[in-house]
């Protein structure tokens, strides 16, 4: 049985190899995204209907995260955190819209998901040496004591990898299963692991969003 | 299936165009009506409390004011009351004074008749005690003894009047 998930229509670009597909879908949920909350924003009344309500509840439910998190800087990260989470879910939820061989999703590809992992990882860095300082932000390597440099350090390698391995799998595993599915049983069975795995889309991207969230909190922290 | 390449740059890259455009265009307005929401929620609310406080004041002007107006239309009524009674009072005195006046009077005028009538009947006593003198005496008698004798009784006659008197 020959499955289609996974495989990559590749092209050479400056002598490298690059996932075309996974850029189109890339770009298509980039797209979405940008269509979705400009519609949002287009009304800007203060009295919210329609599209723009419902973006606003999304974006109020993560804002209240963030500020609980992070603190009274969350306006530095909110950004990254609203748009990593936005296309994360629609990056998700486009790979299950039936159209055979034609979308996928984005974070079905391990490039994707460590791509986002290490703007995690930038950002945790970024904000820290932005707040703190470079002296602090070292120092914090040797926290509590000096021995714990060796797991801090193993830290930095961990939580981008695992944060991009998780993405990546449930969604590409999400994906094959429902090809399998279509191929055993064509009628109901998918439609259910479909529902399934919408809201597995949700949670993945909720997830991504707040693990970043809790590490950037460590990067806005005073003291 | 697993392979890593230049996607992973690109990726990268794309996610930061994204996040600038969609800040820049996205999240400022919908910050800001966020924002302002939240800043018209807080002014209402702050303004019906406002509102309320204010209300709550009035309501205890007026009750203060039906207060004073009660206690006012109370005092009118005690001291037309009192006035009422002190009038009453003097009234009355007068009247008991007037009686008592008018009971003076008559008092002295009976005093003055009965004064009036104890003379007669001295008087009258005298002269009949003079007849029956001259009867049992069957003499006559000049004037001066006459005069001798009347005087003579009637100061008996004041001797015995306190027990006359009392009678």
């Amino acid at each position: 049985m020959e499955l289609h998930t996974g495989h990559h229509l590749i092209y050479q670009l400056f002598g490298m190899n690059v996932n075309m597909d996974t850029l189109y879908m890339t770009w298509l949920t980039a797209a979405i995204v940008i269509i979705i909350t400009l519609a949002a924003t287009r009304g800007r009344s203060l009295v919210p209907s329609g599209i723009q309500n419902a973006v606003e509840i999304v974006v109020e439910a993560l804002l209240a995260q963030f500020k609980e998190t992070l603190g009274p800087k969350w306006g530095q990260v909110v950004s990254v955190l609203l748009t990593m989470f936005l296309f994360i879910l629609v990056g998700n939820e486009l790979g299950l819209l039936p159209s055979p061989h034609i979308l996928t999703s984005p974070t079905n590809d391990l490039n994707t998901t460590l791509g986002l992992a290490l703007v995690s990882s930038f950002m945790v860095h970024f904000v820290a040496l932005r707040n703190q300082g470079l002296k602090k932000h070292i120092k914090h390597y040797f926290q509590p004591f000096a021995v714990f440099f060796v797991i801090n350090l193993l830290e930095e390698f961990t939580k981008p990898i695992t944060l991009a391995f998780r993405l990546f799998g449930n969604i590409l595993a999400g994906e094959i299963l429902m090809e399998v599915l279509y191929k055993l049983v064509p009628v109901g069975v998918p439609i259910i692991w479909l529902i399934f795995s919408l809201v597995i889309g949700l949670i993945q991207a909720f997830i991504f969003t707040i693990l970043t969230t809790s590490y950037l909190a460590d990067s806005l922290r005073e003291e | 299936m697993v392979d890593i390449n230049f996607t992973l740059v690109i990726q990268f890259i794309n996610f930061f165009v994204l996040v600038a455009i969609l800040a820049k265009f996205a999240y400022k307005p919908i910050l800001k009506v966020l924002e302002d929401r939240k800043n018209k929620i807080a002014s209402d609310l702050s303004s019906a409390e406002e509102a309320r406080l204010s209300a709550e004041k009035l309501k205890a002007d007026y009750e203060a004011q039906l207060q004073k107006a009660h206690a006012e239309a109370q005092a009118t009524v005690d001291k037309a009351v009192k006035q009422a009674d002190k009038e009453a009072q003097a009234q009355l005195d007068a009247i008991r004074s007037q009686i008592a006046r008018e009971k003076e009077i008559a008092q002295a005028e009976i005093a003055n008749e009965r004064e009036a009538a104890i003379r007669e009947m001295r008087n009258e006593v005298v002269t009949l005690s003079m007849a029956v003198a001259e009867k049992l005496l069957k003499k006559n008698m000049d004037t001066d003894m006459n005069q001798k004798l009347v005087a003579e009784c009637l100061k008996q006659f004041d001797g015995q009047q306190p027990a006359g008197k009392k009678s």
